[in-house]
């Protein structure tokens, strides 16, 4: 189990406007869980995985791992970085390039301190740690002649090799093709379960963090900002950058035209006067803001005209612009005084400048709160 | 068109022209080497015939092997302390936090626009018998002189101490590359801090560190101000000396003095194959490293002050005692050590002799007349040849060599080289400054291709191809998208070719004549006739020039981002 508590490393020569640094930061994860930290570049995910590692000193905060205090702010108490027994994927990998595959993975036995490993026990570990990434026989291979996924993967068994407490994992997959991205995505996930091994994981990812979690910690500016398992975020996001950041929901500004109860659904008057119904986890009083989040997925777009299904949300509009993905098909539509980005099947024919139909479910609409 | 001669490829045409040129430039001084070693010749200097006589001779006649032995030893030494001081030098800078790391900085800019030789008269008076080392061993009861600077030890010393801001400069950049993720890797993995630099930070810079090494032996076999000035007078002789002694006797035997340096060259040469080989190693280890590189300092906790103050000695070592010494040196009318008896004398005479006396104005006009003529040329020949080689353009390889040739000869060597062409061809530059501008470009032509070639190697050759599909032929290119991009490398390369230019006496020292004197040459001179106190008085006035040009040169290629080659 890893606690974290009150974490905080600001930096003071942030020269960007963006103060880097993480404020704040507290979870706990259960033994083997697979958790992410999620948020764009300078949200303080790498920071909070540093400070993990202990390549960061924290400005305040507590970091227990399995019953060990790993850093206490109250106290002083700081384990260094080689002591934490910890497994850590660089973004670059950092395959040292003077030494083998097998070297490589061999060098966490090699420095370790709380026991000696014998030859013959090495040999057995990394040729199983190997084996674990699919890897077996490449023991003696120079580093320097690696594909990057295979170097990926040989990073992942130097982190494992010693079968650490706490796996720590920083975009690991963010320098690969496509393809191979996804590939290693489930197979990162499958090892992580076989394993057994608590894991936090750095992205800046949504489908990466959806696919791979159990719980996602999404970061906006140093803060975590929702903390919640992936099918809640991506359907009652905490608030509207959350929702954008998952799955680049619309947002819609309206004022709740009357008192919703938290949890409920209830009437919302948009900004060009329909009123929706939608749903409101925190609940809200009539007459305040209330921004709404809708997913193109979540919209259907139909010809003007046609029959309505009852209990649906409805609002016409025009067809601006249309891209045909293969898959789907990609709308905007001009409705309730905004531009909406809806999601249609690709079989629709909709000709550009038609009058059309979008049709959603209240629970599709959420009430989120506006970060500041 | 279809009638009368076709336009010539323009590209074909530059690669051309400029392959001759630099045939013309660095093809003779070799070949005329070899012939000279090879040539029998009677007493008016005519060639008679060919003979292997001159080399049996260097055996049998000259004690070779004593002298091949010397330069070993005295190269292996000044190597290893040079990469000793230097190499911990930038790490500490470059990988930690150590405090005053800019005094490291300071003392390597002023270095470089210190001429060797002046650093050499200040570390002879420093280390000699009137020096506050051996007056304070007296001092203290001792007798004699505790320290024989005029000794293979004491030349090891002040030979080290000169190259040690470049090991600093040239491998600081190395470990500034390093990806820091390669260490924290390490320290997650449960690396202790001292496993870590051992086992990984030393070990991935060893390849840079081999290079490097082997590029500064190669540097000092080559080096000829401190075996002047610190082993002749006590007859230990290496190769650069040997050539010089049978180059400055009467009459000169210049079939000697050619056996001699093609035994050098031949060294040279088998040395900068395998440091090509080891530098192309310490590439590979480079290449590795991926994106995600940030650099971050090592805490060295409580060690921090620790490192201040070895930052602090290193800086009082290499910048402040020589200067002082020079100071010193400067403000007295005869040779003296520090003493109380001295700071009562302290005169401006020699400051007032130097300024008044045109002779000096002139010497210091020729001096940055001709390097800056020689690094002009150089960098506009570069331009074309280090565009062509790293596009690898018609004959690119060709040229690339051609230019890289000159690296095989130790500025002495080039001095007896360019020496016996320009006596040979009926051109009337010897003894002229023309003369010495053009060993300038031979001997600085490589430093010049590096600079531009690194540059183009930065700009992606779409640039190039975006202005040709717009429409920019071949000049036009070069000229608008090639030249203006690469200016920032050619302003560097061309600062620092200047600075070097005006640093080394090895090349000019044989090839200056009474009316072409340039500055370290000058200092030469005065050092050998004794005057001592004009030459400190000069040559600190000099400094201070040079370490503006160095300053500039800093400035520049921090902004031009360009890296700084030395090697």
């Amino acid at each position: 189990m890893l606690t974290v508590t009150g974490l905080t490393r600001v930096f003071a020569n942030s020269f960007d406007a963006m103060a880097g640094g993480v404020r704040e930061a507290t979870f706990t994860l259960p033994a083997g869980a697979f958790f992410t930290l999620l948020g764009p570049s300078g949200c303080g995910k790498t920071t909070t995985l540093r400070c993990l590692a202990g390549l960061e000193r924290p400005d305040h905060g507590r970091i227990e791992l399995e019953g060990r205090v790993l850093f206490d702010g109250a106290s002083g108490t700081l384990v260094p970085v080689h002591q934490r027994g910890i497994g850590m994927v660089f973004q670059s990998y950092a395959i040292w390039p003077h030494m083998t595959v097998f070297e490589n993975i061999a060098f966490p036995l090699l420095v370790a301190r709380a026991r000696r490993y014998g030859r013959a026990e090495i040999t057995r570990m990394v040729d199983q740690a190997l084996a674990t990434v699919g890897l077996a026989g490449y023991g003696p291979r120079p580093a320097t002649r690696l594909s990057g996924g295979q170097q990926q993967r040989v990073a992942l068994a130097r982190a494992i090799v010693h079968q650490p407490k706490l796996l720590l994992l920083d975009e690991p997959l963010s320098n690969l093709d496509a393809s191979l991205r996804e590939e290693m995505r489930t197979e990162l996930r499958r090892l992580q379960q076989q394993i057994g091994i608590t894991t936090v994981y750095v992205t800046h990812d949504q489908s990466e963090a959806l696919a791979m979690s159990d719980q996602i910690a999404v970061m906006q500016r140093g803060r975590i900002v929702q903390l919640d398992a992936p099918r809640a975020i991506y359907f009652t996001p905490a608030n509207d950058f959350v929702a954008s950041f998952i799955g680049a929901a619309n947002l819609l500004a309206g004022t709740a035209a009357a008192a919703i109860p938290p949890g409920g659904t209830g009437p919302v008057r948009l900004a060009d006067g329909s009123v929706i119904l939608c749903a409101c986890p925190a609940g809200t009083e009539a007459g305040q803001p209330a921004t709404v989040a809708l997913r193109p997925e979540s919209i259907t777009v139909a010809a003007a005209g046609g029959p309505a299904e009852a209990g649906m949300n409805v609002l016409a509009g025009r067809l601006a612009e249309a891209n045909f993905l293969g898959a789907t098909l990609r709308c905007d539509v001009e409705a309730a005084g905004q531009m909406l980005h809806a999601v249609a099947t690709p079989d629709s024919v909709l000709a550009l400048g038609a009058a059309v139909h979008l049709a959603f479910a209240p629970e599709a609409a959420v009430v989120v709160r506006t970060a500041d | 068109m279809g009638m009368g001669l076709r336009r010539p490829d323009p590209r074909l045409l530059t690669s051309l022209i400029v392959g001759v040129i630099l045939a013309v430039l660095m093809l003779p001084p070799l070949l005329m080497l070899i012939e000279g070693s090879l040539a029998d010749t009677d007493r008016t200097g005519r060639t008679i015939g060919w003979t292997l006589r001159h080399f049996t001779e260097l055996v049998t006649a000259h004690d070779a092997g004593r002298t091949l032995w010397n330069s070993a030893v005295f190269a292996a030494g000044s190597t290893l302390l040079s990469l000793l001081i230097g190499g911990a030098l930038a790490w500490l800078v470059e990988r930690t936090n150590a405090p005053l790391r800019l005094l490291a900085w300071l003392a390597t800019i002023i270095s470089l626009g210190t001429p060797y030789i002046l650093h050499v008269v200040a570390w002879l008076f420093l280390l000699g018998p009137v020096g506050p080392f051996n007056d304070a061993w007296r001092g203290l009861g001792g007798s004699g002189n505790l320290i024989h600077v005029q000794s293979m030890g004491g030349m090891i010393l002040i030979e080290g101490f000169l190259w040690s801001p470049l090991v600093f400069l040239l491998l600081g950049a190395t470990f500034r590359a390093a990806n820091a993720d390669m260490e924290e890797a390490a320290r997650t993995a449960g690396a202790t801090v001292i496993q870590t630099i051992w086992r990984i930070s030393i070990k991935l810079a060893w390849p840079a560190i081999l290079a490097l090494a082997l590029f500064v032996f190669i540097r000092a076999i080559g080096a000829f101000e401190v075996p002047a000035l610190v082993g002749i007078p006590s007859r230990i002789y290496v190769l650069t000396t040997a050539v010089y002694e049978s180059m400055t006797t009467m009459p000169p035997d210049l079939g000697y003095a050619s056996a001699f340096a093609v035994v050098m060259v031949v060294i040279v040469a088998v040395l900068l194959h395998y440091y090509s080989r080891l530098s192309a190693s310490a590439e590979k280890y480079h290449s590795i490293t991926g994106k995600g590189y940030r650099p971050r300092p090592f805490d060295l906790g409580g060690w921090r002050w620790a490192a201040g103050v070895l930052i602090l000695v290193n800086f009082l070592i290499v910048l402040v005692l020589p200067m002082l010494a020079l100071l010193w040196m400067s403000l007295q009318a005869f040779p003296r050590g520090f003493s109380m008896a001295g700071l009562r004398a302290l005169t401006l005479a020699n400051y007032r002799t130097v300024i008044a006396t045109p002779s000096y104005l002139e010497l210091a006009l020729n001096s940055l007349g001709v390097a800056a003529a020689a690094a002009t040329a150089i960098m506009l020949l570069a331009a074309f040849a280090g565009w062509i080689a790293a596009r690898r353009g018609p004959g690119g390889r060709t040229i690339d060599q051609l230019a890289m040739l000159s690296l095989v000869f130790p500025g002495i060597v080039l001095g007896v080289a360019v020496m016996e062409v320009y006596l040979r061809v009926p051109l009337p530059i010897y003894g002229t400054l023309w003369i010495i501008a053009i060993a300038y470009v031979i001997r600085f032509m490589p430093f010049g291709m590096r600079y531009v070639y690194a540059g183009v190697l930065q700009l992606h050759s779409e640039l190039e191809e975006a202005g040709a599909v717009s429409g920019a032929g071949y000049l036009a290119t070069l000229r608008r998208i090639v030249a203006p991009l690469l200016a920032p490398a050619m302003m560097a390369g061309w600062l620092f070719i200047f600075l070097i230019a005006n640093k080394e006496l090895a090349i000019a020292v044989l090839l200056a004549g009474p009316s072409s004197q340039v500055a370290a040459v000058a200092v030469f001179d005065l050092w050998v006739n004794g005057q001592g106190g004009e030459l400190a008085a000069f040559g600190l006035l000099w400094t201070v020039l040079m370490t503006l040009v160095a300053f500039a040169f800093f400035a520049q290629s921090r902004r031009g981002g360009t890296d700084i080659y030395g090697n």
